[in-house]
């Protein structure tokens, strides 16, 4: 395997990881704030429900958004009409990773709002704060540590899918085949033990740099939290 | 000027509370589970009443048959809470400043003059998280201050400062209740703070209002010690500042027509003096006392004597249109036939008398 190909697929990988993030964090604060702050009674069965990617088998996830947003689905001809198209496109190889790594990225920025003390956003009302202002300005930068640790533990889950990508969008090279998808059509022909290596070690070292970076803003949550508690 | 008359909960207790607060600082007192930080809260907007109605400056806040109840943002109501509450992911200076940026509020006091008043000058560039317990509350006095409150409320605002902070702090408070004129609402639960502070007096208990008034009438009231809890609470004499001897150390102050001596400081001439007098720094003789070391004999009148088994009793004495108490064993209060009406001679140790200015006379 040529080193221009591992280039295209690492550059594809992170492509499809970061567009995944840049449409999943902004869906999961706010998911995650509406379930810090609402008081319906099925607020539990809500919260079951945005965890449901986490347990389901990635196939039938992504069978679903085939389904849902495949070129036959009339939600997937109605966005392919806008321009958006996601059948057999990195874009839907992206939508599926963001789909799969929702609930991992929601966890953490929800802790984040549970460990405001909820006086500062009382004082800041009292202060003439609207409430736009008052999320933005309090409760947002507050739960920055939980954002990052979320999007970066989100963004190595999105490296990493596979099934519901290649049920969604098949398995195309340079378009859908990103790390794990390479890895897998590599082990499955004779010669491509070597070229996996080098894949696989890409994929671990990209996956723990991820774990620390998430782990290092999850202590600084717990940190901000003891601090209240002292 | 806050009118309050409001019923609500305060977990599964009833709350039942019904005052008027003026200019000045009014506090709040009681035991730990009175209510009194509901109170606060519901006049903030941060937990509702469930009936009745809250006015400031003739402005309704809240009226339940009206169906108004004005979010926290609208009402204009200044919160300083026991623990500071400052933004940490802000400068000091935003912090003091967030009610101009964010909550896009007038302030009619200029920045320079908050930070001066509470002496936070110097802090504004620092994160909060490196301020000590009293810069913290002082900077978070000034955040309130800076949002153009119409009646600043201080809940507890000093008790998780240790005693010596504490007194660093209350000068501040003074100079604000003098200076800038805001009315202030003081939740505490140190007799000590009300009454160097307060000039009207709220006590509540499970809930309810069992007194409130002017401070010094109330502390005078015969019941004043069972509806706070506190014995010996002590009495509050006001007096004008009539002279200072600057070769002994000493200030006279007129109470009615009789003057005290006091020690320490000189007071400017003129000035208008608090003097809290614990009952155990009086004694009562049915003479004019002779050859004694106490600079302060006042005629006094018994007015009335608290019944007590224990071996010491309260005795309510008029110094001219002023009252004070003495504790006095119940043996003596017997032999000297003491009873109300009988005339006698209060002395209070000079060291017993401690002067604060509360505003120019």
């Amino acid at each position: 395997m040529e080193s221009g190909q591992i280039i295209e697929i690492v550059a594809l990988s992170l492509k499809v990881s970061l567009a995944a993030m840049a449409f999943v964090v902004p869906i999961a604060i706010w998911a995650a704030w509406w379930l810090h702050r609402t008081r319906i009674a099925g607020k539990a069965f809500v919260s079951a429900l945005f965890h449901v990617p986490l347990v389901l088998p990635p196939v039938v996830t992504g069978y679903m958004l085939l389904i849902a947003f495949g070129p036959a689905a009339p939600l997937g001809r109605l966005l392919g009409q806008a321009g958006i198209e996601f059948g057999f496109r990195w874009t839907g190889a992206a939508l599926a990773a963001g789909v799969m790594a929702f609930p991992l990225v929601m966890r953490p920025i929800r802790q984040a709002f549970e460990a405001i003390d909820p006086q500062l956003p009382a004082i800041a009302s009292t202060l003439g704060a609207g409430r736009l202002v008052n999320f933005a300005t309090i409760s947002l930068p507050m739960a920055l540590p939980g954002i990052v640790a979320g999007a970066v533990l989100g963004f190595a889950k999105a490296l990493g899918e596979f099934g519901a990508t290649i049920t969604f969008v098949s398995n195309i090279p340079g378009e859908t085949r990103t790390l794990s998808l390479a890895v897998y059509s590599l082990l499955q022909s004779p010669d491509g033990d070597r070229a996996a290596i080098i894949l696989i070690v890409i994929s671990v070292v990209i996956s723990i740099v991820a774990v620390l970076i998430s782990e290092w803003f999850s202590d600084r949550i717990i940190g901000q939290r003891q601090r209240r508690h002292d | 000027m806050i009118e309050l008359n409001i019923k609500g909960k305060v977990g599964a207790f009833p709350l039942n509370v019904n005052f008027n607060a003026g200019r000045g600082i009014t506090a709040l007192f009681g035991p730990s589970g009175a209510g009194k930080s509901s109170v606060i809260r519901m006049i903030a907007g941060l937990e509702q009443p469930e009936t009745g109605k809250i006015e400031v400056n003739g402005r309704t806040l809240f009226d339940s048959e009206a169906g108004i109840d004005l979010d926290p943002g609208s009402r204009k109501i200044g919160v300083v809470f026991q623990d500071a509450g400052l933004f940490n992911h802000m400068s000091v200076r935003s912090n003091i400043t967030y009610g101009n940026w964010a909550g896009k509020r007038k302030s009619k006091i200029g920045y320079e003059q908050v930070v001066s008043i509470l002496g936070i000058d110097h802090l504004e560039d620092r994160r909060p998280h490196t301020l000590s317990g009293g810069e913290a509350q002082r900077v978070a006095i000034g955040r309130a201050l800076m949002s153009d409150p119409s009646i600043l409320l201080l809940d507890e605002p000093f008790s998780a400062l240790d005693v010596k902070r504490r007194e660093e702090v209350l000068p501040f408070l003074e100079k604000l209740r003098d200076d800038v004129g805001i009315a202030m609402i003081y939740v505490s639960h140190s007799m000590a703070e009300v009454t160097r502070l307060a000039s009207n007096l709220v006590v509540m208990a499970e809930g309810s209002v069992v007194a409130s008034g002017e401070i010094t009438e109330l502390l005078a009231s015969k019941d004043i010690g069972a509806l706070t809890g506190l014995r010996m609470t002590g009495s509050l004499l006001t007096g004008v500042v009539s002279g200072n001897d600057e070769a002994y150390g000493l200030s006279f102050v007129d109470v009615g027509k009789h003057r005290l001596v006091l020690t320490g400081d000189a007071f400017p001439i003129g000035a208008k003096l608090r003097l809290r007098i614990s009952p155990r720094d009086v004694l009562v003789s049915l003479k004019p006392p002779e050859g004694l070391s106490a600079r302060n004999v006042l005629p006094a009148k018994v007015v009335d004597i608290l019944e007590t088994t224990a071996p010491i009793a309260e005795v309510m004495l008029n110094v001219g249109d002023q009252s004070i108490r003495a504790s006095v064993t119940r043996a003596a209060i017997e032999e000297m036939k003491l009873k109300p009406g009988t005339d006698c001679y209060a002395i209070l140790k000079t060291v017993a008398l401690e002067g604060r200015v509360i505003g120019a006379a």
